[in-house]
């Protein structure tokens, strides 16, 4: 049972002051084209070492949902996705802004952005409950498995190649056999580096892959500015009537309820979800010529879908550890640094600290339309910032976070190594997503195989043949061999 | 052709090689399995992509990494800054760091140059080390300066 006594937690001045500046701050980072929510994270991760845990992860959660909706700000106002996910709103709201309609569309985005988010969240609420007493029926094997499933979704899904997400993913996994392996008490791959003895720190991977190779990639790309595009948002007919609002709440439901699916599967993001919900509305609509043209519904869809994906995404997360997309992999390492570690014993062991985040989660979709609506347009002159301003400030505060946590220089220079590799990786397609989960699951993947192992005591069949595992390894088994599967058909075919 | 394949490859080979011979130095058989599960598929992943590359399959796949000198100098700056704030202090270098760094990247407003490293520097000051109380490095060659009553 939920207890809703936790809500009261999130209502102490600590925490909701943490939300409001992780909400500014993430929609301002999110309105930045090319800065998304794993940024946003990222820098927000070592100043949630000094707050408690509620504050630390409310203020986490803020980030990412308005990191999320700030991406929209972008995209509908100046013509350019803040983030990858709002890549199909430029084909609406930046219409409706050409016509003077700016502020309608930034309105009617934030709103389903709640709708959304909220519906989202809720759906996290409940079903992270759900699903957390469903895994006390799992032992090690099955969550090994688990593990494995979201592993292998995530090395398919990287365009283009799935031989570089799979090289990606195994990088990730050596990264996390370094340290001291607690089960034999024996140190791997250190190389006598005392500073590696404790495993490689979580932070400086995240911060050089995520914010300081992109600096390096705005660097090379000699970007002077983000946008130097002009924006009115002051015409008459950008009021929104409620029965306007109410219209829409078709498509914002739709979209919400894909974008929670879209999330829950490891791998799919924003992108997937936005494209999906855009296209299902276009189909469902009674004017689809709009859709491309300045569609309201379009809007509202797209952004309820990208905003409902982030509650989607922290239900596999907060359960079994497996994050939906790279924005809850870095949440996980939120929790991780809290000492919190997902499962059914968050639930048990740390109610008073997953409770209130999960509400806390709820509240932050509120803070949109406030900052979203409120700020939208000034936001958008803060997108004509110099790169030689906002470059520098990002790399000093990567320095802090890299340092922060262990107080210890040859964490700067790890990120800074992680930053080039980040930088290469980006420019020849390597998935650095899978290279960031598979470090993150790999110490939880490999305990849990070892103990599995320990478990079967030589019994083999016994711990496979029983429905459980069966079907999770027919489900590894699909996922690694349907894209051989299918590029050995297009050769074929080819052939012919 | 580009090379860049061959390179990666060859950083996969090495990577392989040096978990090989520290897996061989393990003791115990349980701290062994996965790493050599790992280290066998990094093998296969760097011949695989030699291979393809070899039979011209992926020749459409062409890096752009134009503008990485820009970048380099950028992470060499980054580079000089962490050595030195080891050795100046965080606070000392984090404007000198900031100013160079802009000055590197275009920009040429003499008060933008000024302020914005003067202001960050004091925002992360109160922020980090009065709110927060993180301490960053404060440099041994002060230290050295206040031996000596310098």
């Amino acid at each position: 049972m939920i207890d809703y006594s936790y809500f009261l937690s999130v209502l102490t001045p600590e925490v909701l002051l943490w939300m409001v500046i992780g909400s500014v701050s993430g929609v301002i980072i999110g309105a930045l084209p090319g800065l998304g929510p794993e940024l946003g994270i990222a820098l927000f991760l070592p100043i949630t070492f000094n707050l408690t845990p509620v504050a630390g992860l409310a203020c986490l959660s803020s980030v990412f949902t308005s990191c999320q909706f700030g991406g929209n700000i972008s995209a509908i106002l100046i013509n350019t996705p803040g983030t990858s996910d709002s890549i199909f709103l430029v084909l609406d709201g930046y219409p409706l802004t050409k016509r003077g309609l700016g502020k309608r569309a930034l309105i009617i985005s934030a709103v389903s952005a709640t709708v959304g988010g909220l519906i989202g969240s809720v759906i996290l609420l409940y079903g992270a409950t759900f699903l957390a007493r469903a895994t006390t029926v799992m032992g090690p094997f099955e969550i090994f498995l688990i593990t494995l499933v979201g592993l292998s979704i995530i090395v398919t899904l990287v365009q283009g190649s799935p031989l570089k997400g799979l090289t990606a993913t195994l990088l990730g996994l050596a990264m996390g056999f370094i340290g001291l392996d607690g089960a034999t008490m024996q140190t791997r791959f250190t190389f006598g580096i005392m500073e590696l003895f404790d495993g490689v720190p979580l932070l400086p991977p995240i911060l050089g892959l995520f914010a300081v190779g992109q600096m390096f990639l705005i660097t090379a790309s000699r970007q002077e500015k983000i946008t130097a595009k002009d924006v009115d948002t002051a015409s008459p007919r950008n009021k929104v009537k409620l029965r306007e609002l109410v219209k829409l709440i078709g498509p914002m439901i739709r979209g919400a309820i894909i974008g929670v699916i879209i999330g829950i599967i490891p791998g799919n993001g924003g992108t997937t979800a936005s494209s999906l919900s855009y296209s299902l509305e276009r189909r469902l609509s009674k004017h689809p010529e709009e859709f491309g043209d300045g569609s309201e519904a379009g809007v509202a869809s797209i952004s309820s879908a990208i905003n409902g994906v982030m509650g989607g995404s922290l239900v596999p997360l907060i359960t079994l550890g497996i994050p939906g997309c790279s924005a809850a992999a870095l949440f996980l390492s939120g929790l991780m640094v809290h000492g919190l570690y997902p499962g059914q014993s968050l639930f048990i062991n740390s109610a008073d600290v997953v409770y209130p985040f999960l509400f806390a989660t709820i509240l932050a979709q509120l803070f949109i339309p406030i900052f979203g609506i409120g700020c939208g347009a000034w936001l958008s002159k803060l997108t004509k910032v110099d790169n030689s301003i906002l470059i520098p400030i990002i790399m000093v505060f990567s320095y802090i976070g890299g340092y922060a946590a262990r107080g210890q220089i040859f964490d700067v220079y790890l990120m800074l190594l992680f930053g080039v590799i980040g930088y290469c990786w980006d420019k020849m397609g390597y998935g650095i997503a899978c290279f960031l989960l598979a470090f993150v699951l790999g110490p939880t993947a490999e305990t849990k195989f070892r103990l599995s192992l320990m478990l079967m005591g030589g019994n083999l069949a016994g711990t496979i043949l029983k429905p459980l595992p069966m079907i999770l390894i027919l489900i590894n088994l699909a996922l690694i061999l349907l894209p051989v599967i299918s590029a050995i058909t297009r050769r074929v075919k080819a052939g012919k | 052709m580009q090379i860049y394949d061959f390179v990666m490859s060859g950083i996969l080979y090495a990577i392989s090689g040096v978990m090989l011979w520290q897996i061989h130095g393990l003791e115990h058989n349980e701290s062994k399995i996965l790493p050599i599960i790992v280290t066998v598929g990094l093998i296969i992943c760097a011949t695989l992509m030699i291979v393809r590359r070899l039979r011209k399959r992926d020749s459409d796949d062409v890096y752009d990494f134009s503008g990485s000198g820009r970048a380099a100098v950028l992470g060499m700056i980054t580079l000089a800054y962490v050595f030195l704030s080891e050795r100046f202090g965080f606070y000392v270098c984090t404007p000198i760091y900031m100013f160079a760094a802009m000055l590197f990247l275009g920009q040429r407003n003499k008060k933008v140059l000024v302020l914005v490293p003067v202001l960050t520097t004091v925002c992360v000051y109160l922020m980090f080390q009065i709110f927060f109380s993180v301490s960053f490095p404060r440099g041994s060659v002060i230290d050295i300066l206040k031996y000596f009553n310098l």
